[in-house]
């Protein structure tokens, strides 16, 4: 019970989030009936979905104190080419998703690879990479998009179960996965080791560099599921997709309580983050701001969540001391 | 009235009183130490005296005249000067920028500053005696023990009325010490008010004239040295009686050779060193600081590969390329600086403990709570440490306690051999008795432990032989009775010993 009663304490400002999200949903509905309706909820619920994917993934390599730039063409190069593979290459649908998979894994190995042991700079890295999939998305298309999503991937990311998406139940479960695999595993354990400090890390015995690697494959990971699954909801793939998503990840990591220095947060604090913005960018559509004013706003967002988390102690009045 | 007189100074951090009512006086031309364990509050008084933190209550008189300074700097302006154990330089300036940071030089801009400040430097650098460090050197670039000198010449070289050490000599290699020494000597004729801070007793009783022993934020008296013997003052700061400052030493060493080290050499640091560490024996290492100490243990841990030699355990060619291979043959290092690499400071108790064994209690990679819960309560006991929650930060953790977490955390991996880097510095008398049996016990169980440090005092009465290094070879030998002190000292600075 004691325990619990410390984890809500010193997870207080991630409860605020998901309460915010709801008071928000609420507040907005009362001018615009149709916002708190159920069917909107669950449009927010599977946009959720698919930010909450990449969002969960960038928390890793955020987690080690780095970066990763390159999920809006790892999302884009999910889709496309699982749609491209199908639709142009006449690819089964399974050999499909095979390739996807090995993409997406050799893409975010390669990333972590050259971070890890070859000391590039995370963002000089992972901008590569976006750079890279893109030119190489646009030489093997030749400049088309794709096309049509396959069936079987529409059906399972439109299917809901009452007004509750699938997506949405299925990304639960991703964040519960990700929370065990940060709680209490021995990965868990090693990734904050590193993220906090290398060195100390370092002379524990831990391996360093495969524990940053493995931050940006996972993170390469769930960007394509959540490509994926934008992909089915909206029918179809297109190049560019995911380009608005670069920023609007690292603001909700940001606003998630994910430290900027590494070491410090979790999925379960991102993924609220994920929910706020969500909902900020629905409520932005429902009053007919234009894109340049949503473009401004998610700057301002993200530049106001890195300046309060960076402050926090400061705005917080509370100065923890430990003097001896 | 005592020349600098503390009244009835109370200071509490959040529930803990970290100063209570405390009384305290010194008198110009007299070395004054404090004494008490980590915790015990003096380095809460003196940040109060140099206004590095404000007081509840109580008053704090210099010359009669009540200080009312309530930055560092006004402090610093009133003749306070403090060294602080934490280093306030800036690394990537040059001795002589940080020598004059802050204070007027002439014009600021003028192009001649660099100039000026690099005279002015080398002048105060004669004034005071110091050599070997050139003011336009970037102070990254200088050792430990330069840059503690340096902050020394910087406080002194403002003149201040009363001098404060806080743990200025555990930097300090023997030679600098030997200085130092002589510095405070000149000091005491200029009438200052000196307040020495230290863990060892063998400077103080060299350095100081009197005494005053805190203990849980209380001074619990003030003695003059020439009437106090040692067994009294380890009483006062405990509190209770111990049996003895040092363990006995019993020989519990075995045949076979635990780690052998053939010609290992690297550039500047390594010159074909060749020793021979046997199971059950405790040998130190000692020698001027940076004379390639931490270099020969980095190699045997794993975090530096020697350009040149071999390292063999138990007779065979050990390939160590990283700390993890190294523990995973048995061989754990206490690294040289306890916040950056012994430990994650931020993470919990638990965590940083369970760190080298994570992989060992998981099943496919979840950890398995019951033996988790095992290997953490038998670590708390074993080396008793005072933990209020294990799930606490370690950093909530006060100095000494946090080094028994680093050697927990390494007795995880229950290595054969345990390398020690200066693991006693800035730890309470208390504690390191604790640590010090704890070394003989594994010991006697078979491990074999190589142990450097700055204090010769200490390697004498631990270790069963000492290894005295200097320029980055093995120069010494010693062991039975040509163990002292003064075959160490001699040894480090290039003497032949008897």
């Amino acid at each position: 019970m004691e325990k619990w009663k410390a984890v809500l304490k010193n997870n207080s400002d991630i409860l605020g989030n998901y309460l915010i999200s709801v008071l928000l949903v609420a507040v907005i509905s009362i001018f615009y009936r149709g916002f708190g309706s159920l069917s909107h909820i669950s449009v927010l619920l599977s946009d959720f979905a698919i930010l909450g994917f990449l969002v969960i993934g960038q928390t890793f390599p955020v987690l080690t104190g780095g970066i990763d730039m390159s999920v809006p063409y790892m999302m884009n190069c999910a889709a496309v080419v699982l749609n491209y593979g199908v639709n142009t290459k006449n690819w089964s649908l399974p050999a499909a998703f095979l390739v996807v998979a090995a993409i997406t894994l050799l893409a975010g190995t390669v990333s972590g690879f050259c971070i890890a042991w070859l000391k590039v700079h995370p963002m000089i890295m992972t901008y590569g990479m976006n750079s890279i999939l893109m030119g190489a998305l646009l030489s093997w298309t030749k400049g088309t998009a794709g096309g049509f999503t396959p069936e079987g991937l529409t059906i399972f990311a439109k299917a809901k179960i009452g007004f509750l998406p699938v997506v949405t139940l299925f990304f639960a479960a991703g964040i519960l996965t990700l929370m065990l695999v940060l709680k209490r595993s021995a990965y868990g354990k090693r990734l904050y080791a590193v993220g906090n400090c290398k060195r100390a890390a370092y002379f524990s015995g831990i391996n360093v560099k495969a524990v940053t690697m493995a931050a940006y494959m996972i993170s390469a990971v769930c960007a394509a599921v959540g490509g994926l699954i934008m992909s089915g909801r909206v029918g179809q793939s297109y190049l560019g997709m995911g380009d608005s998503y670069m920023f609007i990840t690292l603001a909700a990591v940001a606003i998630g309580g994910i430290s900027m220095n590494g070491g410090k947060g979790h999925v379960a604090g991102s993924a609220s983050g994920a929910l706020l913005i969500t909902i900020v960018l629905s409520m932005l559509t429902v009053l007919k701001a234009s894109l340049g004013v949503q473009q401004l706003l998610y700057g301002v967002v993200l530049l106001g969540a890195l300046i309060l988390e960076a402050n926090k102690i400061r705005f917080g009045g509370r100065r923890k001391k430990y003097d001896h | 009235m005592a020349d600098l007189e503390v009244k009835g100074l109370s200071k509490a951090f959040g529930g803990v009183q970290a100063l209570q009512n405390v009384d305290f006086q010194a008198a110009k031309g007299e070395v004054h130490a404090l004494l008490g364990e980590n915790g015990a509050g003096k380095s809460t008084l003196i940040k109060c005296l140099g206004a590095c933190q404000s007081y509840d209550s109580g008053e704090i008189c210099l010359n009669g005249k009540r200080l009312t300074a309530v930055h560092p700097r006004q402090a610093m302006e009133a003749g306070i000067g403090i060294i602080f154990q934490e280093l306030s330089l800036i690394p990537n300036l040059s001795v002589a920028d940080n020598l004059f940071l802050g204070m007027k030089l002439g014009n600021k801009t003028s192009v001649t500053r660099k100039r000026i400040a690099c005279r002015r430097a080398e002048k105060i650098f004669e004034e005071f005696k110091v050599e070997g460090i050139d003011p336009e050197q970037k102070v990254e670039s200088l050792s430990l023990s330069e840059k503690q000198t340096l902050e020394i010449v910087k406080v002194l070289s403002r003149d201040p009325e009363v001098v404060v050490f806080d743990e200025a000599t555990s930097a300090l290699t023997a030679n600098r010490v030997e200085w130092l020494f002589g510095l405070v000597e000149q000091l005491c004729r200029q009438k200052k008010i000196i307040i020495f801070i230290s863990h060892r007793m063998g400077e103080i009783r060299r350095f100081c004239s009197v005494v005053t022993v805190f203990r849980n934020g209380q001074n619990v008296g003030t003695r003059l040295l020439t009437e106090v013997e040692n067994d009294e003052l380890v009483q006062m700061m405990l509190g209770r009686k111990i049996a003895g400052y040092y363990p006995e030493k019993t020989d519990t060493c075995r045949e076979d050779a635990a780690l052998e080290t053939k010609d290992l050499f690297f550039e500047h640091y390594l010159d074909n060193v060749s020793i021979r560490l046997k199971y059950g024996e405790v040998v130190g290492i000692g020698g001027l600081a940076g004379q390639g100490q931490n270099a020969l243990l980095l190699a045997l841990s794993g975090a530096v590969k020697a350009q040149r030699g071999e390292i063999l355990l138990d007779g065979k060619q050990a390939v160590l390329k990283n700390p993890k291979q190294a523990m995973a043959k048995g061989i754990s290092l206490v690294p040289e600086e306890r916040a950056t690499e012994g430990l994650v400071l931020e993470l919990s108790i638990a965590d940083n403990l369970l760190l080298p064994v994570v992989s060992d209690i998981a099943r496919f990679g979840l950890i398995n709570r019951k033996k988790e819960k095992e290997l953490l309560d038998h670590a708390v006991e074993s080396l008793q440490i005072k933990v209020g929650n294990i799930d606490n930060p370690v950093n909530s953790l006060s100095g000494g306690n946090q080094q028994k977490v680093v050697l927990a955390k390494l007795m995880m991996t229950h290595p054969k051999v345990l390398l020690l880097y200066d693991f006693t510095r800035g730890v309470d008398v208390g504690t390191k008795n604790t640590m010090f049996t704890l070394l003989r016990k594994l010991a006697a169980d078979g491990n074999c432990i190589l142990f450097y440090s700055t204090d010769m005092e200490e390697l004498v009465n631990v270790c069963d032989r000492v290894l005295v290094m200097d320029q980055g070879a093995v120069k010494a030998d010693l062991s039975g009775e040509r163990l002292t002190e003064e075959n160490i000292l001699k040894a480090s600075i290039g003497d032949g010993v008897a």
